[in-house]
């Protein structure tokens, strides 16, 4: 058995190697060429969109008269410690903020992820009155700029006593109220065949059932989509929370380093840059292992 | 400091307008609702409300304690945030009936929140004790016969000058009590001219605000007349921008592209000309002085600005940098009262406050302070006080409407400074513009 396998090792790679060089030296320098300089462009490219992000890291280790009079990436004298006078220049240590934030992001994501799904199942496999009237106002719900819905909401959480709380920020979510992602997933659901429904309903499954065993499984990518894409919108919004978390305790990521710079005063940039850089990390890591899912996820609605 | 006249504004009049509109529709609702808060026992709960920076908050915390300590019957919480989302969040607040009893005011923004009735006419309520304030710096916060807001600070324009960028480049300090715009264009192209790396000697203006309103001043117009129209003279602003174009194309003053990189509505203090040590002279906010001179590190003074005429008048009067209002919705207005005279009167106020909200209106606060303050501040101080003597009565506040012209004179002046208007047509544009702002607020 293992000599087998070792065989059958050896012997898929020695086809591999051979024509490897060979291969390589033989392919035309034109097209070789083309491809090089395909990917110069693109590494251009990539480094102008990565210019603001590459500069903010360098504007995070300078000090602050440096920040705006150096030119350049080159840092010639790193200052670490904006990072640790960030990290404590606001009235609690810049964590509490991202604790306060992952809150939010999390509530956030369990809310979309199970209301958006159910929604969206509902709206794709199911049959009821004015439905397509339902999914039209949903649609149109997309279009209301936050401005419009702003001061009805606030007055509403003013009367529910939630302000200054998470509680305005995560609750809608469980309603099913980002219709972006329920059309998403309708979009999604669409495209799994009805057979599959049919054969768990030949088996004795109701609606929950046949949501929970066949739908839900195969509609992972469009899940991790809305999870990701709850996440970062949920991190990176700053208007709604400035409107409702009204005492310090409850700051989040973006109003905390909102405090740090103040127009016509000195701002403290060093310790501004640094805790952005911080506070881009958790954004960057969903996007590092998010990436396959969401590319999956993108590709597989809509497109058929 | 936070009182140049010219900051990005997120929210317009109309979504002021569009908020408070929406209130209004669900007025009925919030009605229903009852109050919230303390009733007849137990303290009084007031939410007081400021923008700033880090600093500010730190301290107006400390005053915030203090107070409560002497006035056990009032808690007081604090509410902050920086200068562009404090007007997202109190229009919010406003329009939904909900806003902080006390509330830190710009003079922008004054006459549009007291005319739509959200603050409390404070001449109407017993026991105010504004101490030694000036009548004529309390008519700073008065709109249509009612006085909305106690002024907190003061600020006049001043040309902040760069000793040691003069003295390097071989050009005396002027004396600027008789000092002229024709002499201040000549010793800044001698600056220009000493060959300084990417030194020039004026910061060319044109697209903000304050300067311009200095130099009608001086011609003995306003920016508003008190009726709430337009009291600029289209002839006033066009020979204000033909000066400074001048001075680009002298090469006395900065060039035109250096103008609009570091005009204060887009850019930050750190920034600027005289922050980075490349201008001697640059018109500011005199209060802005130690904060250029901390980015700056080198010796800056505070000059009067030049004049038409030699001794002649420099167009100076004492701005509001910020005021005390308190809202009209409020459940203890006698509480809010008594704060806003602690905060104008108290000792504990004073030394915790220094000159960090302008220079005191408190002349108390003033006399109390001096010594405290780093040298600096104490500059700025004694420049609000050498100046006694030839201010003008302060212009009246913007008009509903009114707090767009810092943008109508960016887009506008940036036209004119790159010559795609000539100062004539574009001064008439400017007015035209600004008539129908107010018109149509």
């Amino acid at each position: 058995m293992t000599t087998e396998l070792s065989s059958t090792r050896r012997g898929a790679k020695a086809p591999a190697a051979v024509p490897a060089p060979g291969g390589r030296d033989e392919a035309p320098w034109p097209s070789r060429f083309r491809s090089g300089l395909k990917h110069a462009a693109l590494i251009l490219t990539a480094f102008v969109m990565l210019y603001p992000v590459l500069w903010m890291i360098a504007g995070s280790l300078r000090s602050q008269d440096q920040i705006f009079q150096a030119s350049g990436l080159w840092v010639s004298d790193p200052q670490p410690q904006n990072y640790s006078d960030g990290w404590s220049a606001l009235a609690s240590p810049f964590g509490h903020y991202m604790v306060n934030s992952a809150i939010i992001a999390i509530g956030c994501i369990l809310g979309n992820l199970v209301s958006c799904s159910l929604a969206a199942y509902a709206f794709a496999r199911m049959e009821f009155l004015a439905k397509k009237t339902l999914f039209a106002v949903m649609l149109m719900t997309i279009m209301l700029p936050i401005h419009v819905v702003i001061v009805p909401q606030y007055i509403l959480y003013s009367q529910l006593e939630w302000l200054n709380t998470f509680l305005p920020l995560v609750v809608p979510k469980i309603l099913a109220t980002d219709a972006f992602f329920i059309f998403l997933m309708v979009q999604f659901i669409r495209g799994i065949p009805r057979e599959l429904d049919e054969a768990a309903r030949i088996d004795g499954c109701g609606h929950f059932r046949i949501f929970g065993r066949i739908i839900l499984p195969l509609m992972v990518p469009a899940l991790a989509t809305t999870a990701i894409f709850t996440f970062i919108w949920t991190w990176n919004d700053f208007f709604s929370q400035l409107i409702f978390l009204t005492s310090p305790d409850m700051y989040t990521v973006p109003v905390a380093l909102s405090s740090f710079i103040d127009a016509t005063s000195e701002s403290s940039w060093g310790s501004l840059f640094a805790m952005s850089v911080v506070s881009l990390a958790p954004i960057f890591l969903a996007f590092l292992f998010g990436q396959k899912f969401l590319i999956k996820g993108i590709a597989t609605t809509g497109g058929k | 400091m936070r009182d140049s006249g010219q900051r990005p504004r997120t929210v317009s009049r109309r979504t002021f307008g569009g908020l408070a509109a929406s209130a209004a529709a669900t007025a009925g609702l919030t009605a229903c609702g009852g109050g919230s808060g303390g009733g007849d026992s137990g303290p009084a709960h007031l939410r007081f409300t400021w923008w700033g920076s880090d600093a500010r908050h730190e301290y107006t915390q400390e005053i915030i304690k203090a107070f409560n300590a002497e006035n056990p019957d009032v808690v007081v919480e604090g509410e902050f945030t920086e200068w562009s989302g404090y007007w997202d969040r109190l229009a919010t607040t406003t329009a939904a009936n909900d806003s902080p009893d006390i509330i830190q005011m710009d003079a922008a923004y004054l006459k549009s929140y007291a005319d739509r009735g959200a603050l409390l006419d404070l001449s109407k309520e017993d026991g105010l004790d504004t101490g030694g304030i000036s009548d004529g710096d309390l008519a700073l916060g008065e709109s249509d016969g009612g006085l909305y807001a106690i002024v907190q600070g003061v600020v006049p324009h001043a040309i902040v000058t760069n000793t040691q960028i003069l003295e390097a480049a071989g050009v005396p300090l002027p004396d600027d009590k008789t000092w002229t715009w024709e002499e201040y264009a000549r010793l800044g192209k001698a600056v220009t001219d000493a060959g300084l790396p990417d030194v020039y000697g004026i910061q060319t203006e044109g697209v903000q605000g304050p300067p311009m309103e200095n130099w009608a001043m001086q011609m003995g117009e306003t920016l508003f007349t008190e009726d709430g129209g337009v009291g600029l003279n289209p002839d006033t602003l066009a020979s204000f921008w033909e000066y400074h174009l001048g001075l680009a194309a002298s090469g006395a003053g900065t060039p035109v592209t250096l103008t609009i990189e570091r005009n204060p509505t887009s850019s930050a203090l750190d920034q600027s000309g005289t922050a980075t040590n490349t201008v001697a002279f640059a018109p500011w906010w005199s209060t802005q002085l130690t904060a250029l001179a901390k980015a700056s590190g080198q010796p800056l003074v505070l000059l009067r600005p030049p004049a038409q005429s030699p001794g002649g008048d420099p167009g100076l009067y004492y701005k509001a940098s910020m005021y005390w209002a308190v809202s009209s919705r409020t459940e203890h207005p006698e509480a809010a009262v008594r704060f806003i005279n602690y905060l104008s009167t108290a000792d504990a106020v004073a030394d915790l406050m220094l000159t960090e909200r302008g220079i005191p209106a408190n002349p108390a606060f003033r006399e109390r302070i001096v010594d405290k303050l780093s040298d600096t501040d104490r500059a700025a101080l004694e420049y609000v006080n050498s100046i006694e003597d030839v201010v003008n009565p302060a212009p009246p506040i913007p008009p509903v409407g009114g707090s767009s012209s810092g943008e109508i004179m960016t887009r506008i002046g940036s036209d004119v400074l790159f010559g795609r208007q000539s100062p004539d047509a574009a001064a008439q544009a400017f007015v035209d513009d600004l008539t129908g702002q107010i018109e149509s607020a």
